[in-house]
């Protein structure tokens, strides 16, 4: 759970907790739900706390104890939902149902079934559904309380007033016997009550809370042996075997409506990639559009110039001279030597349709080896120019290298 | 984001697999439309993994796919970034659908056809293909906009039936 919000619904009093204060709305629920609304969203409680913990008085909710076949708690929920009407013959389109397991026996789990009137509770659920929060659990306030005994003893009762009740619940070997509840208008009739139920009681501890005075005095009074205990909800709440009333049908439609928000959020997240690599890609298209241009232009250029095969003759005319301006070459046409790689340069940037004067060469030696190599890219001249070049009279430009290979062997 | 063990990892590669093989080589060609059945595949990631792994599991899918199976006119990511946001979707709508009641999951499946094929298919691939192509949006739009009245019903029954059969498929 991130930040925590506790709302406490007990005895016509709104109770929200978080961290940092306890606001405290008097009133009903339903009366007062605008009100707790507008406390949230001004405290801006429904970004910091995205889950809400709901502690509710037990005479909200109806709950029946029951030893049940041992399962894992999967297949019990399961079972539960899919009997619910066994267990409680109720609408169940009115109330929200869950189950929590209270001890386990040999072989069977002992668990707690409870209900809960969505009527009481509908507004809250809407409102806190509208500003986004999820209700992570519904908590019994006696099941609280009695978690926080229940690790020190078995048997107990735990006493609490509020300002209108005095609410009573005992429980005996861990499991909840009864709670009462006892208006406190009329001080007799309490006396009386809380007289009677102290007779019948069976816990061997007995506790009030958050220094409960009403009751501290009267069990003080009766000199009754009890103890009073402060109880840290934020703490206390993580402990808790609680109920998770998820299976709620309005919460169901309440993620279909996230479901619908977070696509919403992917598309809108969507449509701004696209949007970005859209222009990327139109703006690349653009820049490769204008390299075309440039590369076919240029293309243009060289087909122009050799448009005409007597230019193509001049060009590897201009190589065979280079070419016989090594070893033998110089000694009979008055040249200089050059190195193999230079001579490949030559014969590459042919094929590449370059022009051969840009080549940069140094002095080297023409070998047999060479001219056999020159042989075969020759061909491969033929073919790159017949490539680059169409218009060019093929035979012309054969026939020169022929003449040049032949001239190179008569020198060697 | 949860970690993957061995055998989700498993599960994964397996519908991954199977995803490039319903969408590259099992599809029914009528004379407007191609039906591609890779959704099956990828409705049953979504139920299993959710939004984020649905996401990279298409990505995946796109990129082995189309090393396996080039594309005419080449790989494009535009449809990679589709593929992923309709994997984000999928797991959005279908992840632990099972544990929905029955009319939840029938609009979650609708809702997510619908958004689907609008606003994937139909808008943003006709989009990328203008890109492609060089056509306008208009130009593309008839024949797609058969395509995706034809897959909607298609797609959301297939889905319906998938889902009542793998809902109670548990990988771990």
């Amino acid at each position: 759970m991130g930040s925590e919000i506790i709302i406490e619904l007990i005895d016509d009093e709104v109770k929200i907790i978080s961290k940092r204060e306890v606001k405290i709305i008097e009133g009903n629920l339903k009366d007062r739900i605008e009100e707790v609304g507008e406390y949230i969203k001004g405290k801006k409680l429904e970004k910091r706390g995205r889950e809400v913990v709901l502690i509710i008085e037990s005479n909200l909710s109806t709950i029946k104890i029951e030893d049940q076949v041992y399962m894992n708690k999967r297949n019990m929920r399961k079972n539960f939902f899919y009997n619910v009407k066994k267990y409680f013959p109720v609408n169940r389109n009115e109330f929200i149902f869950d189950i929590k397991v209270l001890c386990k026996k040999s072989k069977a789990n002992r668990v707690s079934m409870t209900y809960i009137s969505k009527e009481e509770i509908e507004g809250l659920i809407k409102l806190l559904g509208e500003i986004k929060i999820n209700i992570k659990k519904i908590i019994l306030y006696e099941d609280l309380i009695s978690e926080t005994v229940m690790e020190n003893k078995s048997s107990f009762a735990i006493f609490f007033n509020t300002k209108k009740n005095i609410y009573i619940s005992e429980y005996v070997e861990g499991v909840c016997k009864y709670v009462k509840k006892i208006n406190t208008e009329d001080e007799k009739e309490v006396k009386y009550k809380l007289d009677l139920i102290i007779a019948e009681m069976e816990a061997e501890k007995i506790y009030t809370l958050n220094k409960a005075e009403k009751i501290t005095e009267f069990l003080k009074r009766k000199e009754v042996e009890h103890e009073n205990i402060d109880i840290d909800y934020l703490k206390q709440i993580k402990k808790v075997n609680t109920f998770n009333l998820l299976d709620d049908e309005s919460k169901k439609k309440l993620i279909v409506k996230r479901r619908v928000v977070k696509a919403y959020q992917i598309l809108v997240v969507a449509i701004v990639v696209v949007e970005l690599v859209g222009v990327s890609i139109k703006r690349n298209v653009k820049n490769m559009e204008v390299e075309m241009e440039e590369y076919y232009r240029d293309e243009d250029m060289r087909k122009e110039k050799y448009k005409d095969s007597t230019e193509v003759v001049k060009d590897i005319e201009e190589i065979k001279n280079r070419i016989l301006k090594s070893n033998e070459g110089a000694e009979k046409y008055g040249g200089s030597k050059i190195y193999e790689r230079d001579y490949k340069k030559i014969i590459n940037a042919l094929d590449e349709g370059s022009k051969v004067e840009s080549i940069e060469i140094k002095e080297g030696l023409i070998t047999i080896d060479i001219i056999s190599e020159t042989v075969e890219a020759s061909e491969e001249t033929i073919r790159g120019v017949k490539r680059n070049f169409r218009e060019v009279n093929i035979l012309n430009i054969r026939e020169t290298l022929k003449n040049k290979i032949m001239l190179q062997i008569e020198i060697k | 984001m949860k970690k993957l063990n061995t055998k989700e990892l498993v599960y994964m590669s397996t519908l991954i697999s199977l995803h490039i093989l319903f969408t590259e080589l099992i599809s029914i060609r009528l004379p407007m439309v191609e039906i591609g059945f890779g959704f099956i595949p990828l409705a049953v990631i979504g139920i299993l993994f959710g939004g984020l792994y649905t996401g990279m599991a298409m990505a995946i899918s796109d990129g082995v796919g189309s090393m396996l199976f080039p594309p005419a006119g080449g790989w494009f990511y535009g449809f990679t970034i589709s593929d992923i946001i309709t994997g984000l979707l999928y797991g959005n709508f279908l992840y632990r659908i099972g544990s929905d009641g029955k009319k939840q999951q029938l609009i979650k499946i609708a809702m997510l056809v619908l958004i689907v094929n609008l606003g994937i298919n139909l808008t943003m691939n006709t989009y990328w293909l203008t890109i492609l192509l060089s056509k306008g949006m208009l130009v593309l739009l008839p024949a797609r906009v058969i395509k995706t009245i034809i897959m909607i019903p298609i797609q959301y029954i297939i889905i319906s039936i998938v889902i009542n059969k793998v809902k109670t498929l548990k990988v771990n």
